[in-house]
């Protein structure tokens, strides 16, 4: 596949898995890479972000055979514009965690998510971004199978250093038990302040994972508002620090 | 207190098959080896960086490399829909129209004529100094010699020197539509050769080859035969 997958996740909510697929998706076209952003959070707070309504897009992309021409158009009419140049959603709302029992009930195979992604074979997209919901379940590791790339965003505080390591342990169960070819592209350090509770944790970090800590996200009001203006901060406030380290974020992920 | 090690669950996991514990050091010679399992970054999948692409075979055919001009962006489609009907590559379908053009060259079954452009006037057209004033009969003599080779017709003439707009657009678009192929050099440089011996820019000598070429591909009289080339065996034939 032509297309980079890309998967931003962590089992713990709240440490910024939406605000960074949504801002490296708009990083990434604004460098002028052709990207589609698919929210596989029932919460479809990926939308709400670029300012936008949460629909059943996701329902349907994960629902739709796809056997039939038809089909096909109907799934592709979910791809909908943001309005920014470049960058495409397939929007969700709480109708995905059905789709998550239907997948279950239908026990479709761990490469499900990846099959679909075929129908965007030939539409020139250079990378596609899963945002997920914070819990483990089939759609979760069904969306890391996918994936070439993982990006697990990890508050810098205790418990979201433990959800880590349980994610961490996902991803390999992925590898030695279902033959997943993909790989953990770094820890993305979030929320980050100088507090001493954050800079033990970005020592924690570092002293385990060394050069896949990448740089870290500083806790910042721009970045909350940015979710009241439906906006990515390279609208709202393009030239803050958040950017900057959006940026290279989107730079680190260029060179994979 | 002390920190509590966030990490611990997925340093004492048991460690999959694929991820052996690595020997740490001997103690004493004769002692068993010591073995742990690596750190969590050791025990997970993580991606590796892009590599560079490895540019070798590109430096050593440098040579082949060949870019023309003029060479009409139609033209170009056609050659390699065609390489791609006769299931070979572009550039050795564009070698051997080259190839054949130059042979028919050679046993003058192609002749190159090649008209003076119009670009500039000389006083001196042989470098020296010789017919630059004259007298009144040669001059008009000249005058003669420029109207047969550059006539002007009445029509449409708005002003000396002046071309249509369009057409000049057409020209500028065929110019600076480029194709690069990969040929071997000897061709190259004998190409090269002919286009200065006429003094013809090498990239309309290379589109006046290939049409010829086509051209007689088209009519039948240049056939080409692609025959298979073995790159590499195998112990099961498809079925």
């Amino acid at each position: 596949m032509a297309a980079k997958v890309i998967t931003i996740s962590n089992q713990k909510g709240g440490v910024g898995k939406t605000t960074t697929s949504v801002n490296l998706a708009h990083c990434l076209a604004l460098r002028g890479a052709q990207v589609l952003l698919i929210d596989l959070d029932p919460q479809g707070q990926s939308a709400t972000k670029l300012g936008m309504d949460g629909e059943m897009g996701a329902f349907y992309f994960l629902t739709t055979a796809q056997s039939s021409p038809a089909e096909v158009v109907f799934v592709k009419q979910w791809v909908r514009e943001t309005g920014r140049d470049g960058l495409k959603i397939i929007p969700g709302n709480s109708m995905t965690n059905s789709a998550q029992m239907i997948l279950g009930v239908q026990e479709r195979p761990v490469s499900y998510i990846r099959d679909l992604l075929k129908l965007f074979v030939r539409d020139g997209f250079d990378y596609i971004l899963f945002d997920t919901s914070p819990s483990v379940g089939g759609l979760q590791e069904r969306a890391l199978w996918a994936s070439d790339l993982v990006i697990i965003p990890t508050a810098t505080e205790f418990a979201s250093l433990d959800a880590l390591a349980k994610t961490a342990e996902t991803l390999r169960a992925l590898r030695d038990t279902k033959g997943w070819r993909g790989g953990m592209m770094g820890i993305l350090p979030t929320f980050f302040d100088g507090t001493r509770e954050s800079k033990n944790s970005m020592d924690d970090l570092q002293s385990e994972f060394s050069d896949k800590v990448l740089q870290p996200i500083h806790k910042a009001t721009v970045l909350r508002e940015c979710w009241s203006e439906g906006k990515t901060i390279f609208e709202h406030a393009p030239e803050s620090r958040s950017a900057e380290e959006y940026s290279a974020l989107a730079k680190a992920v260029l060179k994979y | 207190m002390p920190r509590r090690d966030a990490f611990s669950s997925l340093r004492q996991s048991e460690p999959s098959p694929n991820v052996p514990l690595v020997p740490v050091k001997k103690i004493e010679a004769e002692a068993p080896s010591i073995t742990t399992a690596k750190q969590p970054l050791d025990l997970i999948p993580v991606a590796a960086r892009r590599t560079k692409r490895n540019r070798d075979w590109d430096r050593n055919h440098r040579d082949e490399k060949t870019t023309y001009r003029g060479i009409p962006k139609r033209l170009q489609e056609t050659v390699s829909d065609l390489a791609a009907s006769l299931n070979v590559p572009r550039d050795e379908l564009v070698r051997a129209f080259l190839e054949y053009s130059l042979s028919d060259l050679q046993s003058n079954r192609l002749v190159i004529a090649a008209y003076p452009k119009a670009q500039r006037m000389t006083l001196f057209p042989t470098g020296e100094a010789s017919n630059a004033y004259s007298g009144k009969k040669e001059a008009s003599s000249a005058a003669a010699w420029l109207d047969q080779a550059f006539p002007i017709s009445g029509r449409g003439q708005t002003s000396a020197g002046k071309t249509k707009p369009g057409r000049a657009q057409n020209k500028k678009d065929r110019w600076e539509s480029r194709a690069t192929y990969r040929l071997p050099v000897a061709l190259k440089k004998q190409v090269k050769a002919i286009a200065d011996d006429h003094d013809v820019p090498v990239g309309e000598l290379v589109l006046f080859f290939l049409d010829h070429g086509l051209r007689d591909y088209q009519s039948g009289e240049l056939r080409l035969s692609p025959s298979p080339r073995a790159s590499g065996k195998t112990l099961f034939l498809d079925e």
